[in-house]
């Protein structure tokens, strides 16, 4: 169902179901994640493969990055946002092309892949710690 | 007023993209996802970190990046289309300039990357 009269006194409007509202702010945050994720992730290649080269990056490069609160803080916004987006990304596609019995089954593995993969990130990036 | 054939060419690239932009989110989800467990190690497991990237440092994984950040590129791009297509509905008139533009960007960067790439391993 999309959604119900709602009526109040002689005024009647249309309120959109749950689902339809949860919709609506899934395709808005889409749309707002994949704006920033434009300049977030595009940044990060440019400053990991363009300004600094694959060839620089180790551990050390990492230690340098990840001194301070800065990339560190970008990193896991990037993460957060790109995860939220992937996975809403994965549920979209398994309800245009994957038949209703697979449904289950396909966005349970990936939530739980994208969950894990997340937490991972997220702790990495806040317990590293090396002395520079 | 555009010709019927410019249109219907229009209509392949679109709906190409509309398939592009499916298939690379899957697969920037994948390498995501991947990327999370290679800097993993940096704190699971610190002495085997160097020895992973050095193997993206490889040229057959030079290839391989080269071939995954054209459809990341693409993506970001085509997604930008996607967002001016839905709040800005007057831009539909310019709905043919701002599809090229979306290839033209990703053949632009896509360049640019692959020669950083290349050069700076």
């Amino acid at each position: 169902m999309v959604g119900v009269a709602v009526t109040t006194g002689s005024h009647t409007r249309i309120r959109a179901s749950r689902g339809t509202r949860i919709e609506s702010w899934a395709w808005l945050y889409m749309r707002l994640s994949g704006v920033a994720l434009l300049f977030l992730v595009l940044g990060h290649l440019f400053v990991i493969r363009i300004l600094a080269g694959m060839n620089q990056v180790d551990l050390g490069f990492v230690t340098v990055r990840w001194s301070g609160l800065g990339w560190r803080s970008y990193d896991l916004a990037m993460l957060l946002i790109a995860m939220i987006h992937g996975a809403n990304g994965v549920r979209g596609l398994a309800y245009d092309h994957l038949p209703r019995r697979l449904r289950p089954w396909t966005l349970g593995a990936a939530y739980t892949i994208c969950l894990a993969a997340t937490g991972l990130g997220a702790y990495v990036i806040v317990a590293f710690s090396r002395p520079l | 007023m555009i010709a019927l054939h410019r249109l219907q060419r229009d209509t392949l690239w679109r709906q190409i993209a509309w398939v592009v932009q499916r298939a690379s989110g899957i697969g920037v989800l994948a390498f995501l996802v991947l990327h999370v467990g290679d800097t993993s190690l940096v704190v699971l497991y610190p002495p085997a970190y160097n020895t992973v990237v050095a193997l993206y440092k490889h040229p057959a994984f030079d290839a391989l990046e080269i071939a995954l950040i054209g459809p990341l590129i693409f993506h970001a791009f085509n997604g930008l289309r996607i967002v001016i297509q839905d709040f800005w509905p007057g831009w539909i008139k310019v709905q043919e300039r701002m599809l090229r533009a979306t290839y033209g960007a990703t053949i632009l960067l896509w360049a640019a990357f692959a020669y950083f790439m290349v050069v700076k391993g």
